[in-house]
């Protein structure tokens, strides 16, 4: 089964996907982290904000505002 | 007749089975490999009609058993009217995929679009006519566990087994399209059940099901295929079964964004909520209304207590004076004390404690990284961060917990351009201003375009100041927790230990410039400060007593009117003051200079140089819009 990897802003709106890469700065990684996520959880993207405003995306039962040129560095699969 | 279910596992294809096997008269058993399909039949509008389901599959390649029996079954059987293609309406991008491949077949087909209740649940709606279009079959939504749908899906089966409309796949990527045009003609005469197209692809994917079978009747059609995929994948050993799996999933997630509108999910009380509060247009609506009822609230409050609390302190004025009988020096001295605790008590009673204890409940509530997550588009244009949005809402009211407010960003310079743009921002103070002299003697609409030219100024200032101070901004990162009911005891000891500061840190600052005022006052030396002040005035046009107000405002911006109208003589200022006079002077007076408690403020949280750094920005950017603000005034006065 492969998987396709795709940024965070390309992910269905309330799809759940597992998290592949952050190709962020260590610093903003190390904040990502903190809030678990990191490369391998299950991460589910709940809202969107108009105007290319954050994504809120939900990783263990924790809801997370993410901005959205953050998003574009968060690289995740979708099952293929 | 006979019709397929297929669809990917966990689609409800099984329990779709199920409830039609309730009017079954047969079902039998074909074992595969490992898996077995299952083939069962239902009467149908007087006919009796075979119903196969395979296996649940994620592709029809031969990756695993479950897949190599549904392809197998393809390969084997060509009996078969129609398809009825069966996905999770609340993943559709996700299943979408196979639909695709299930379209290069070529073969009457149906969507089945089941758990639509779910969907609706996770707040998915999706637009069946078009999706109907995009697909080129009939789309039927359905719900398969509680029964509901099932005999339209099958009646509208059963019209595209009769009529066999054609049905046609999606167009992919044109090297794609271009080298499966060139491979179809070639496979046309296989005497094999699928379409030329699709064996065509299956011989470019490589797959081993179809590759075998060809190798059989016409072994040189598998080389020409491979020679055709080593060009495709650009590679020795192209990758192309991923490369066309890609290309059709991508497609399935474009349709699948276009025919999907996303409503509320029904969930928990958070969810439903957030789905108010963090809707992408009734979110603003609320944060507006939220805010107005924030500030309504603490200004009525602030408005009760304020004139009250005046008299009381002026009443104090007047007996401590007569009590003790001071000289002249002596005399001043208190009055100047009097009026800076009084100034003080004026700032903190009416207008800080209400809205530090308001702010106090709609941070414990949850609601304030909802602003933030719905501001952090619009801040980006300035600069900033959706963190930043609390200071510049705090800043309406008072610039003081404004200030405060920008500890909680986390980078230097981030928090430098939030609080010099908090300090523009017009705080109840400086509203008196722009309501006592624009909006009275010149009319609400003047008194609006002031406002607009303050968001304005705010908004170019913010772009400036990112420019220049280079930050790499980390993107808005911030947890959205639960609402939880506010408790009295945290809001009350969080609003008492940030006024606390203000006490310690600003209100003795803002007495002994009190005391310095009255003591100017006392030995006339007014007419120094004037003239050490008549640059600017007569730059600005403005009378030459206006020089004290003016500096003196620093203490207390609301204070600055009223010290006019005492250095002019007459508080009916249309008499005294021309129209332009007005709004420059109102426009001068916002953006100069943050009063005397927030540069403390400024000056503790960010320290003396950035502290310096504002005032001379503020200061130029006063001069700069009253200039402008002067020449505008002057082509309509």
């Amino acid at each position: 089964m492969d998987t396709q990897q795709i940024s965070l802003l390309n992910m269905m709106m309330g799809a759940t996907a597992k998290v592949l890469a952050i190709k962020s700065p260590k610093q903003t990684t190390n904040k990502l982290h903190q809030l678990g996520i990191r490369v391998g959880v299950e991460i589910q993207l709940l809202r969107a904000a108009p105007m290319d405003g954050p994504l809120l995306v939900k990783v263990s039962g924790r809801e997370i505002a993410i901005g959205y040129e953050l998003c574009s560095k968060i690289l995740v699969g979708v099952r293929n | 007749m006979k019709f397929l279910l297929i669809g990917q596992p966990n689609c409800g294809k099984s329990t779709l089975f199920n409830q039609v096997c309730g009017y079954k008269a047969e079902t039998g058993n074909f074992t595969g490999t490992t898996v077995t399909f299952t083939e069962s039949r239902v009467r149908l509008k007087g006919e009796v009609v075979g119903l196969v389901d395979l296996p649940g599959t994620y592709t029809l390649a031969g990756s695993n058993a479950a897949e190599q029996v549904v392809l197998e079954y393809l390969l084997s059987h060509d009996d078969y009217n129609c398809i009825i293609d069966v996905v999770d309406a609340s993943h559709l991008g996700l299943h979408l995929g196979l639909t695709l491949e299930l379209l290069e077949l070529g073969r009457p087909m149906i969507l089945a679009l089941n758990l639509i209740d779910e969907a609706d649940h996770m707040g998915i709606q999706i637009k069946v006519g078009e999706l109907s279009e995009k697909l080129g079959i009939p789309v039927l939504p359905l719900i398969a566990s509680k029964g509901r749908g099932i005999r339209d899906v099958f009646f509208a089966a059963y019209k595209v087994a009769s009529e066999k409309p054609n049905v046609g796949r999606q167009v992919y990527r044109q090297d794609l399209e271009l080298t499966i045009a060139a491979l179809t003609p070639s496979v046309e005469d296989l005497a094999l059940p699928l379409n030329a197209e699709a064996v065509a692809i299956k011989l470019l994917e490589q797959d081993p099901l179809v590759t075998s079978q060809v190798m059989k009747l016409r072994p040189e059609l598998v080389e020409k295929s491979e020679e055709s995929a080593k060009l495709l994948g650009g590679g020795s050993t192209p990758d192309t079964q991923s490369l066309i799996n890609l290309e059709r999933n991508t497609a399935a997630q474009v349709i699948a964004k276009q025919v999907i509108v996303l409503g509320m999910r029904k969930l928990t009380l958070r969810d439903k909520l957030d789905d108010y509060l963090l809707h992408p247009l009734w979110g603003y609506f609320f944060l507006i209304l939220i805010l107005y009822l924030f500030f309504q609230v603490v200004f009525q409050f602030g408005g009760l207590i304020e004139k009250p609390l005046l008299n009381l302190v002026a009443g104090l004025e007047k007996s401590i004076i007569g009590f003790i009988n001071p000289g002249k020096l002596l005399g001043e001295v208190i009055i100047g004390l009097v009026q800076g605790i009084s100034g003080g008590l004026a700032i903190v009673l009416p207008y800080l404690i209400p809205f530090l204890i308001g702010l106090g409940f709609l941070e414990d509530f949850g609601y304030l990284p909802r602003v933030a997550f719905l501001m952090d588009a619009l801040m980006h244009r300035i600069g900033l961060h959706g963190t930043a949005v609390v200071p510049f809402i705090l800043g309406f009211g008072c610039n003081v917990p404004s200030v405060m407010a920008t500890r909680t960003l986390d980078n230097k310079n981030e928090q430098f351009i939030a609080a010099a743009l908090a300090t523009l921002v017009p705080c109840s103070a400086r509203l008196a201003i722009v309501f006592g002299l624009v909006a009275f003697y010149l009319g609400p609409v003047v008194a609006l375009v002031i406002y607009l030219l303050v968001f304005f100024v705010i908004a170019i200032t913010g772009k400036l100041l990112s420019r220049l101070l280079p930050k790499d901004m980390p993107g808005l990162i911030l947890e959205m927790p639960p609402y939880r009911q506010p408790s009295f005891q945290s809001v009350l000891s969080k609003a008492w230990f940030r006024i606390k500061e203000f006490l310690v840190e600003a209100w003795p600052v803002l007495i002994a410039g009190s005391i310095v005022l009255s003591l100017l006052n006392a030995y006339n030396l007014t007419r120094f400060i004037n003239f050490l002040t008549v640059p600017m005035t007569w730059l600005l046009g403005l009378p030459t007593q206006s020089g004290v107000p003016l500096i003196f405002g620093v203490l207390r911006k609301e204070l600055s009117l009223i010290m006019l109208g005492q250095a002019l003589g007459s508080m009916d200022f249309k008499n005294v003051l021309s129209p332009v006079q007005m709004i420059t002077f109102t426009v001068f007076v916002i953006f100069y200079m943050p009063c005397l408690a927030t540069l403390v403020t400024l000056h503790k949280e960010l320290g003396r140089k950035a502290m310096w750094n504002i005032m001379g920005i503020t200061l130029v950017i006063a001069t700069v819009t009253a200039l402008l603000a002067r020449g505008l005034a002057g082509l309509f006065y």
